[in-house]
C-alpha cells in the first residue's frame, strides 16, 4: 500500500509539474499573442487610456489620429467624399467589432505596447502622462489612392500600384470602400456586412480572387521562353482560331504570322493556346509559382495566394485555357501587380511593404523597412522580350488606351470571362497590368473592374492615369 | 494502536491557510462587479464565503482534534445520509434548479450541495472497507465489486443533476483509492477502458457535452459560442504576463467570462495576479499533494493511509481539472477549484477532510 501511494504521489506531483510548464508556456510563448489578438476585448480598452500612435502616408498626409477629447481618444480617419480612400489598407478600430488592417497588425506598436516601449511607459507612469503610441509612416500615398477610388467611381474592383525597384506600395484601393469613422455604429456595420451592399469590408486587392484573363499570357510568355519551347522570333500562323484536343478555342481575330512579342502586343489566344500546350502543365505551373502566384508575401494585412485548376481538373483543354487566362485560375490584382514588377525589375520581385517607418512621437526612429528581394521570378533577358512585347501592346496594339504622351509606358491588358451561366448578358472582368517609363520602370499598376467589360476600354484609361499620376507625384 | 499524540502537521496546515487566503482574495476581486450589478453590494459573494470560510475552519480544527478512529463508528450512518440527500435534491421543488441542474437544497440562509458531501462520504467508506479487505481486495467479485457498485450509484445520482465534472472527479478519486489499496492492474487497467467508454457515451449522447469537447479540439471555430469560454480564459491568462495587471485591474470579470468568481477564477488569477500569482497556486497545490501523502505514507494504520491519500488526492484531482479546463488543456467541465472558487458547501467539506487529515497526522511515526 505504501508503495503504492508513492507511486500515486509521484504521478500526482508530476501532472501539478506539467501543469506548470504548460502555464509557462502559454504565458511566455503565446502570451504576446494572445494579449494582443484583434478579438481580445481587452486591447480596445486600453486603448481609452492611450494615444494611439498617428498613421501618416509617404508624404505625411495624417491617415488615422487620435483626437483627445476629454476623457478619451477619438480616433479619426481621413475621408475623401464620404469614405476612407485607405479603408482596406488603414482598417478601423473599435470596442465592438474589434480591429482590422494595419491597425489590427499594428497595434501593439500604435500602442507602445512593445519591448522597445518599456521605458517609456515607466516614465509615463512615473510622471502620471497619458501614454502615446508610436506612429506610422505607410509607403501610401493619400492623393494617389483618393486618386485611384475616384477612377474607379461606383464600380467594383481594385487598383494596386508599386514600385518594382522596392516593392514599396504606392497604392491600394478597392471599390466599394467604406468610411472607418463610421464602422463603430451598429446600424452602419450590418449594412456593410449585408448581401446587397457588394462586400465594402472585403479588401478586393489582395482577397479579391479573379480570372485573369489575357494579363496571364506575360507568365505563359516568360515559360515558353524560359523552357526553350520557341524562340522569340519564330513565327507561327493563325487563322483566327486554334482547335485543342476537339474543342475549338475562337480568336478576337485573324492574326496571320504571328511571332513572340506581336502575340503579346496582339493578344494572340492561338499562340499562347498552342505553345502553352507544347509547355504544358508542369512548366506552366512551375512558372506561376516562380512569379509567386500562389504565395503569400507576408503584407501584414490579409491576402488570398493565388488558385489554380485542381490535379483531377488538368487536362489539355484546361492547359489551353490557364495559358490564355481562362480555365480554374483565380488571382488576386496584388498576385498580378507582383508578377508585373519581376518584368519591370529585370526578373526579381521585391518583397512588398505598406509600412516605410515606425516613429516614436518624439521622431525617433524605431524601425525602418528596408527592401529586399522577394523571389527570383525570371532572366532580365527574358523581361526584357516581354517588355517589348508590352511597349507595342501600348504602341499599336491591345493596350493603346493607357499610352500616355512622352512617356514610355508597357502594358498587357485582359478581358475575363465570367461564364455565369445565370446571366448570360454579364460583361466580362476588365484588367491592366503594366509599368512605366518602360525603359526605367518606377511604377507598376494591375488594376481590375469587376464585370466592367474590355480590358483595353475600361481598365487601361484607368492605369493611364494612375500611373501618370504616381509618375508626377515624385 | 497506542501512539503518543503528536501536533498535527503545520506545513499541510499552513499551505490550506494560505490556499485559503488567496481564495478569498480572489473571490472578491473576481465577484465585485457581477455582485455589484446583481445585488448591489460588491462584498455580497465574499462576505458568504468569508461566512463559509470561518465555519470551515471552524470544522477543520474540531476534526483536527477529533480522533479519526471513532469515524469507524459513524460510517454507516454518514453513507446513509449522504445517499439520502443525493436523492432528495433530485426532486423537484426540494432541490432548486440553476443553469439547468438541480444541485442544491435551499435552506432559506444557504444553500447546500449534497454531492460535495457525498464525495467525502465515500471516501470514507471506502477507505474502511479497503483497509478490512487487506489481501481480498485482489478478487475482483469480492474485493472491488462492492464499492465500484456504490460509487456507480453515487456517480450515478450526480450525473442525473447533472454534473458531469464531480461524477469524475468522484470516481476518479475512487479508483486512484483502489490502486492505493493494491488491486490488480489488471483489473484497473479493464476499468479504466470501461470508464473512457463510459465518459465517451456521456458526452456523445448529450449534446451540450459534444458540442464543449468539439469546441475544445477547435476553440476558434466558434469563438462567440461554444469555444468562448476557453478562448476568453485564454484571453485572461495570456494578458496577465508576468506579473499580471494588478489585484482588481482584471477586465474579464467584467462579465466577459461567465463563472468567473466559480469555475473560471484560476484565469482571473492569471489576468491580476500574472503568471507570479498563478504559479504560486500550482506550487501550494503542489505542497499540498506532498504533505498529504507523505502523511498517509507515514500513518501506520491503513484505514488513516487510505483515508488521508482519497481525501488528498481527490481536492488535487479536481485542482487538476479546474486548471486544465481554465488552460484549455481540458473540455469544459464545471468543477470549482478547492480552496480557490466561489461555493460554501465545497469549502466546508474540504476543509473537514483536511481536518481529518491533519488529525491522522497526529498519530503518524516521525521520521
Amino acid at each position: 500500500m505504501k508503495q503504492n501511494i508513492k507511486k500515486l504521489s509521484y504521478f500526482l506531483l508530476s501532472t501539478f509539474v506539467l501543469l506548470l510548464f504548460y502555464l509557462t508556456y502559454i504565458t511566455f510563448q503565446q502570451g504576446e499573442e494572445l494579449a494582443t489578438h484583434p478579438q481580445n476585448r481587452r486591447m480596445a480598452a486600453k486603448e481609452a487610456a492611450i494615444i494611439r500612435g498617428t498613421i501618416y502616408d509617404r508624404q505625411g498626409v495624417s491617415l488615422a489620429e487620435t483626437k483627445w477629447q476629454g476623457q478619451a481618444g477619438q480616433r479619426v480617419y481621413q475621408t475623401v467624399e464620404h469614405v476612407f480612400p485607405s479603408a482596406h489598407v488603414v482598417g478601423y478600430v473599435s470596442e465592438r467589432y474589434g480591429s482590422s488592417g494595419l491597425e489590427a497588425a499594428y497595434s501593439k506598436e500604435l500602442l507602445g505596447l512593445t519591448e522597445a516601449d518599456a521605458v517609456e511607459n515607466l516614465l509615463d507612469k512615473i510622471l502620471n502622462r497619458t501614454p502615446r503610441g508610436n506612429d506610422l509612416i505607410l509607403t501610401l500615398d493619400a492623393s494617389l489612392q483618393s486618386r485611384a477610388l475616384a477612377l474607379l467611381g461606383n464600380r467594383r474592383g481594385a487598383v494596386v500600384a508599386l514600385d518594382p525597384r522596392t516593392g514599396a506600395v504606392l497604392a491600394m484601393v478597392s471599390s466599394p470602400a467604406f468610411n472607418s469613422n463610421t464602422v463603430k455604429d451598429p446600424e452602419i456595420w450590418e449594412q456593410l456586412n449585408k448581401a446587397e451592399a457588394n462586400a465594402p469590408l472585403l479588401n478586393r486587392a489582395t482577397q479579391g480572387a479573379y480570372p485573369p484573363g489575357s494579363v496571364i499570357k506575360l507568365l505563359t510568355g516568360a515559360g515558353i521562353l524560359a523552357n526553350h519551347v520557341d524562340q522569340p522570333e519564330k513565327t507561327i500562323d493563325c487563322p483566327g482560331y486554334v482547335i485543342i484536343d476537339g474543342n475549338k478555342i475562337t480568336d478576337n481575330q485573324v492574326h496571320h504570322q504571328v511571332n513572340f512579342t506581336k502575340a503579346l502586343a496582339l493578344s494572340c489566344n492561338t499562340y499562347f493556346a498552342q505553345e502553352g500546350v507544347k509547355l504544358g502543365w508542369h512548366n506552366l505551373l512551375d512558372t506561376f509559382e516562380k512569379f509567386g502566384l500562389n504565395q503569400n508575401p507576408d503584407l501584414e494585412i490579409p491576402v488570398r495566394a493565388g488558385t489554380f485548376a485542381v490535379a483531377e481538373r488538368r487536362n489539355k483543354s484546361q492547359l489551353a485555357e490557364t495559358s490564355f487566362g481562362q480555365g480554374d485560375t483565380l488571382l488576386s490584382p496584388l498576385h498580378m501587380a507582383l508578377a508585373c514588377s519581376a518584368i519591370a525589375n529585370q526578373g526579381t520581385i521585391m518583397k512588398p511593404y505598406l509600412v516605410k517607418e515606425i516613429r516614436k512621437p518624439e521622431g525617433q526612429v524605431v524601425r525602418l523597412t528596408e527592401s529586399s528581394p522577394w523571389l527570383s521570378a525570371t532572366t532580365p533577358e527574358i523581361a526584357g522580350l516581354i517588355t517589348q512585347g508590352m511597349v507595342d501592346a501600348v504602341d499599336w496594339g491591345t493596350g493603346s488606351g493607357a499610352s500616355l504622351k512622352g512617356i514610355k509606358v508597357a502594358g498587357k491588358t485582359g478581358t475575363a470571362e465570367t461564364k455565369n451561366t445565370q446571366d448570360p448578358t454579364s460583361a466580362p472582368h476588365a484588367w491592366f497590368v503594366g509599368f512605366a517609363p518602360a525603359d526605367n520602370p518606377q511604377v507598376v499598376v494591375a488594376v481590375i473592374v469587376e464585370k466592367g467589360g474590355s480590358g483595353s476600354k475600361v481598365a487601361a484609361p484607368i492605369a493611364r492615369d494612375v500611373m501618370a499620376a504616381a509618375l508626377s507625384g515624385k | 494502536m497506542r501512539l503518543k499524540k503528536r501536533p498535527p502537521d503545520f506545513v499541510l496546515f499552513l499551505t490550506v491557510l494560505m490556499l485559503l487566503c488567496v481564495g478569498l482574495v480572489m473571490v472578491f476581486s473576481a465577484s465585485q462587479y457581477v455582485t455589484m450589478v446583481r445585488y448591489g453590494d460588491s462584498f455580497y459573494f465574499f462576505k458568504r464565503q468569508l461566512l463559509w470560510a470561518l465555519l470551515g475552519l471552524g470544522a477543520m480544527v474540531f476534526m483536527m482534534n477529533f480522533n479519526y478512529n471513532n469515524l469507524k463508528r459513524w460510517i454507516g450512518p454518514i453513507v446513509v445520509t449522504g445517499f439520502v440527500l443525493l436523492t432528495v435534491v433530485l426532486i423537484p421543488g426540494v432541490g432548486t434548479e440553476t443553469n439547468g441542474s438541480q444541485r442544491w437544497i435551499d435552506l432559506g440562509f444557504m444553500s447546500f450541495s449534497p454531492a460535495e458531501m457525498v464525495k467525502l462520504c465515500l471516501i470514507m467508506f471506502v477507505a474502511f472497507g479497503l483497509a478490512k479487505k487487506g489481501e481480498r481486495i485482489r478478487d475482483f467479485k469480492e474485493g472491488l465489486l462492492p464499492y465500484l457498485v456504490v460509487m456507480a450509484i453515487a456517480a450515478g445520482l450526480i450525473l442525473k443533476q447533472p454534473d458531469l465534472g464531480t461524477a469524475m472527479v468522484l470516481c476518479g478519486t475512487i479508483f486512484i483509492m483502489l490502486f492505493a489499496a493494491g488491486a490488480r492492474l489488471f483489473h484497473l487497467g479493464a476499468l479504466g477502458g470501461a470508464g473512457v467508454v463510459m465518459v465517451g457515451l456521456a458526452i456523445a449522447l448529450e449534446p451540450y457535452r459534444m458540442s464543449r469537447f468539439l469546441a475544445f479540439l477547435h476553440p476558434e471555430a466558434d469563438p462567440q459560442g461554444t469555444g468562448y469560454h476557453i478562448i476568453q480564459s485564454l484571453y485572461a491568462l495570456g494578458s496577465g504576463g508576468l506579473f499580471g495587471m494588478g489585484l482588481g485591474q482584471s477586465k474579464q470579470k467584467f462579465l466577459y467570462l461567465p463563472e468567473n468568481h466559480t469555475d473560471f477564477i484560476f484565469a482571473i488569477t492569471g489576468e491580476e495576479l500574472g503568471f507570479i500569482g498563478a504559479s504560486l497556486i500550482v506550487l501550494l497545490f503542489i505542497m499540498f499533494v506532498w504533505r498529504g501523502l507523505k502523511i498517509a505514507v507515514t500513518s501506520p494504520d491503513p484505514f488513516a493511509s487510505l483515508l488521508a491519500a482519497g481525501i488528498t488526492s481527490g481536492i488535487s484531482l479536481q485542482a487538476l481539472m479546474n486548471m486544465s479546463v481554465v488552460t484549455g488543456s481540458m473540455p469544459v467541465t464545471g468543477v470549482p477549484l478547492p480552496f480557490i472558487s466561489y461555493g460554501g458547501t465545497s469549502l466546508l467539506f474540504t476543509l473537514i477532510g483536511i481536518g481529518i487529515v491533519l488529525n491522522i497526522s497526529r498519530f503518524t511515526n516521525p521520521r
